[in-house]
């Protein structure tokens, strides 16, 4: 009992162990977003998003930086500087004199700090050149950042954007290959991070590489990504421009759901009440073209005219050339024609300079349309190659394909990250795995202990009853020898001493005493071994045996044999042992009128009975009696021949079966 | 009248022939072994072979059944000290004609030779005696009966019918019903209704 307590409690806790052992990590995140804790409260007034939009905040900020500026305290002017530059970026609103101060604070503080304190130096100043669409000019910046690698969740997000702001650049100008190149990198560096806002904007623009590459699908899944991310840490604002840029995507795919997409994404944007100015003009450019598009002119018109001060605000390149093309867009519609078409001509010079296919295509086209309105076919063709140009240029066959051999090169390195962690899973698993082999192999040992137990237990019952068969048959023999001797002694020796005696007297007495004792011996050899076995045969022999039995012990054996020589001389041999030994155990036990062999043959199996009708006996019983040598004789032969034995008795009679199978 | 003999033991070989010759046969091959009568019986195609049975490589019944299969006109005479039906039985397969046991060879050989250049079959008396001298000898009327014919008639003494009988005989009914009127042909007795039952009564067989 108590040792069976103690496995219950071995196997248990090994359970345990195992349950424990599969608790691992499931992430790959090395960094997190730490609370930053030697901020100053200003510092973090100053990080919060909705305090942007506070009219004091542009005067906190001068306050505290100057402040911190005059103490000489770099590395505070940095950070306040830092939160400053955050919060215009992310709201694309960049000041003009925070642009003049972040040069100042570049020439003449940098030096000052370490590289990782100055980070938001080169991404302000490179993303200030990419809201005025001057990609060349920022991307000198971006590779600034770069060069740096990063070593805590800051230095990671920075250099991630570093590359996200570099994929952008190229993006604008066309160059899809090198933007989904920086884009992965980027998204190598956030992923390492739990920053899902950064993760959602790289997996944004794949969206849009993806989308002028005419990889729909990709486009779509990846946009989808963007929203999880976003979703995740309840970033509306780019849940918005990610909506945005979907609708880009539907409108190049073009998709009939764009117009409901613009429509509900247009409603759901004023209906939030949420403040960003250059996500309200996109939307609202995109439901102007759909007002348009629906004939509904006059709404187009109305809130064209709320955008203009919007535009005015944003002071920016891009949101510029997006307000101009969609009043463009609504004068061509009402059919006035463009009101000042040489500011579109100039923007387009612009954008041409700047290599800005985006933009040109944008330009090209409402010139284009304008042109055909005006009659002004010359100029439409003009616009219309332009427009094909800036289409090619986006849409370049050999970039497509480079594209695609980019992104299965990042599809082969996220395998191979993927790989890694799974190798990290198992490394981890491997204790697991020892546990588990070894309960598995307690088990086992544990099964198979009670199953050799079992089989010692029978091979000892086996062993002892092979042993005692054994002895008998030494026994057995020992009284055979005896027996011979004594039967060449009594008869045989007696006789030829009477010969001795007779043969001076009577030479046909003496004639007969030798005949005797030639019989004598006769039978002495007959019952040693059955006369010339091999040429009489099994059948002839069984009979010759019965005879005798008949003959001699006043028994009625009948036979019933059907032979065909399917066995080998010593395993027929066998046989005839088999039936000798049953015979006589019939004729000095069996008390029986009649006994009766029968052998049947078969294709492959040879079946031998000996019955008889006399008292039986008990077999269990007998078999487990030390002078039950003449059944054990029976098994044994049967099971030397490759056969076995099988007794049925009760007081009508006995039955031994024996059942074969042929050798040949 | 040609006779090739064979046997391993030197002696009886010895003796043989000079027994053969002495009733005035012609004895071209003494032989020791079973190859070399088989081979001298091909070769020369003696009247008559006398074999022993136990001879190494090939023995006497080997032989017999070589010349039978071989289509020879040589007659075969077994000498032997098999007295067993088996043997004899096997040997009258083979076409044996005469079968002789050696202890009685001086009173026999001399007429189961004339008898077999004949073209008759001689067999040993001795031999057919054999299974009768083991029995028991009953009253006289019982010695007629075979074996299984007095265990019947024992067991009709018991007033068991022929079903019964049969089932602890290990028999069918139809063999026993044959074996009864075996038994009253046998006896010479009438035939009558429940003659046999009568009879064993009356003969004390209960």
């Amino acid at each position: 009992m108590n040792k069976r307590l103690i496995k219950l409690w071995c196997i248990a806790s090994l359970l345990l162990l195992f349950m424990s052992a599969c608790d691992k990590p499931d992430t790959a995140i090395i960094y997190r977003q730490e609370v930053r804790t030697n901020l100053d409260d200003t510092c973090i007034w100053l990080s919060r998003r909705s305090h942007f939009h506070d009219p004091d905040f542009y005067p906190v900020f001068n306050a505290y930086y100057e402040k911190q500026i005059k103490l000489k305290d770099f590395e505070k002017a940095a950070i306040a500087l830092a939160e400053l530059t955050e919060q215009e970026m992310y709201y694309s609103l960049f000041n003009p004199n925070t642009i003049n101060q972040v040069r100042l604070f570049k020439k003449r503080f940098e030096k000052n700090l370490p590289w990782h304190q100055t980070l938001f130096v080169e991404s302000y100043l490179g993303n200030y050149e990419v809201i005025q669409n001057n990609y060349r000019k920022a991307i000198p910046y971006f590779r600034e950042l770069v060069r740096y690698t990063p070593f805590d969740y800051n230095t990671c997000v920075e250099v991630g954007h570093g590359y996200g702001d570099l994929a952008f650049c190229y993006f604008a100008m066309g160059d899809h290959e090198k933007a989904l190149q920086y884009d992965l990198r980027a998204l190598s560096w956030f992923n390492k991070t739990d920053n899902e806002t950064a993760k959602g904007g790289i997996y944004d623009n794949l969206a849009m590489v993806h989308m002028y590459t005419k990889d729909y699908k990709t486009s779509e899944s990846y946009f989808k990504k963007a929203m999880t991310s976003f979703r995740l840490v309840k970033d509306t604002s780019n849940m918005f421009t990610s909506l945005h840029n979907k609708i880009i995507l539907y409108q190049e795919m073009d998709n009939p759901a764009q117009y409901e997409l613009i429509d509900s994404a247009y409603h759901f944007f004023k209906k939030s009440k949420f403040t960003d100015e250059s996500i309200e003009l996109s939307l609202s450019t995109f439901y102007i073209h759909m007002l348009l598009y629906e004939n509904r002119i006059a709404e187009a018109g109305a809130i064209l005219g709320e955008l203009k001060p919007l535009v005015k605000k944003l002071n920016s390149a891009a949101s510029d050339a997006e307000y101009i093309v969609a009043l463009a867009e609504y004068e061509i519609k009402s059919g006035k024609g463009i009101k000042d078409i040489g500011l579109i001509e100039k923007a387009l010079e612009t954008v041409e300079e700047q290599e800005d296919y985006q933009n040109q295509a944008g330009f090209a086209l409402v010139l284009k349309d304008n042109a055909v309105l005006m009659k002004d076919y010359q100029k439409a063709y003009l616009y219309s190659e332009k427009l094909k140009l800036a289409e090619n240029r986006i849409s370049d066959q050999k970039m497509i394909n480079k594209t695609m051999e980019w992104n299965k090169l990042h599809e082969t390195k996220r395998k191979e990250a993927q790989i890694a962690i799974q190798k990290e899973t198992i490394s981890n698993g491997k204790v697991t795995i020892a546990l588990l082999f070894s309960l598995v192999m307690g088990l086992l040992l544990v099964l198979f202990i009670v199953f050799s137990k079992q089989k010692q237990k029978k091979i000892k019952t086996e062993n002892k009853r092979v042993q005692q068969y054994t002895k008998q048959l030494l026994d057995k023999t020992e009284e055979e020898r005896r027996r011979i001797a004594s039967d060449l002694h009594d008869s045989v020796s007696h006789e030829l001493l009477n010969l001795k005696h007779a043969i001076g007297a009577n030479i046909n007495q003496s004639g007969e005493k030798i005949d005797s004792i030639i019989k004598d011996i006769r039978i002495i050899s007959r019952n040693l071994h059955p006369v010339m076995f091999e040429k009489v045969g099994l059948s002839a022999s069984i009979n010759q045996l019965l005879d005798r039995a008949q003959s001699v012990n006043q028994l009625m054996v009948t036979s019933d044999i059907v032979y065909c020589g399917g066995l080998s001389v010593s395993d027929e041999l066998q046989v005839y042992r088999i039936i000798q030994e049953a015979l006589s155990n019939i004729i000095k036990y069996a008390e029986a009128v009649a006994a009766k062999i029968i052998i049947r043959e078969s294709k492959d199996e040879l079946m031998v009975q000996i019955k008889d009708n006399g008292k039986g006996f008990h077999v269990g019983e007998t078999l487990s009696k030390k002078d039950a040598f003449g059944l054990h004789n029976i098994i044994e032969r049967s099971k030397a021949i490759g056969g076995s034995a099988r007794i049925h008795s009760d007081r009508n009679g006995t039955i031994i079966t024996i059942d074969l199978k042929k050798t040949t | 009248m040609t006779i090739v003999i064979a046997d391993d033991h030197p002696f009886t070989l010895q003796g043989t022939q000079s027994f053969v010759e002495s009733y005035g046969y012609q004895v071209i091959a003494a032989c020791a072994n079973g190859v070399s009568a088989l081979n001298m019986i091909q070769l020369r195609i003696p009247d008559i072979a006398i074999l022993d049975i136990n001879m190494p490589a090939l023995d006497g019944l080997d032989v017999a059944k070589k010349v039978q299969e071989l289509k020879l006109k040589t007659k075969i005479i077994l000498l032997t000290m098999h007295n067993e039906m088996t043997i004899y039985n096997k040997s009258k397969e083979y076409g044996v004609y005469g079968y002789i046991l050696k202890e009685h060879a001086q009173v026999e050989l001399k007429n189961c030779l004339s008898e077999v250049a004949k073209g008759n079959q001689y067999v040993s008396d001795s031999l057919l005696n054999d299974l009768v001298s083991v029995r028991e000898t009953g009253t006289g009327e019982l010695d007629k009966l075979t074996f299984s014919e007095r265990k019947i008639i024992e067991l009709i003494a018991k007033q068991k019918t022929s079903k019964q009988i049969a089932e602890m005989l290990f028999l069918s009914e139809k063999t026993i019903e044959g074996h009864r009127s075996n038994i009253i042909e046998k006896l010479g007795l009438p035939k009558e209704k429940n003659i046999l039952l009568k009879w064993a009564m009356k003969n004390g067989l209960e």
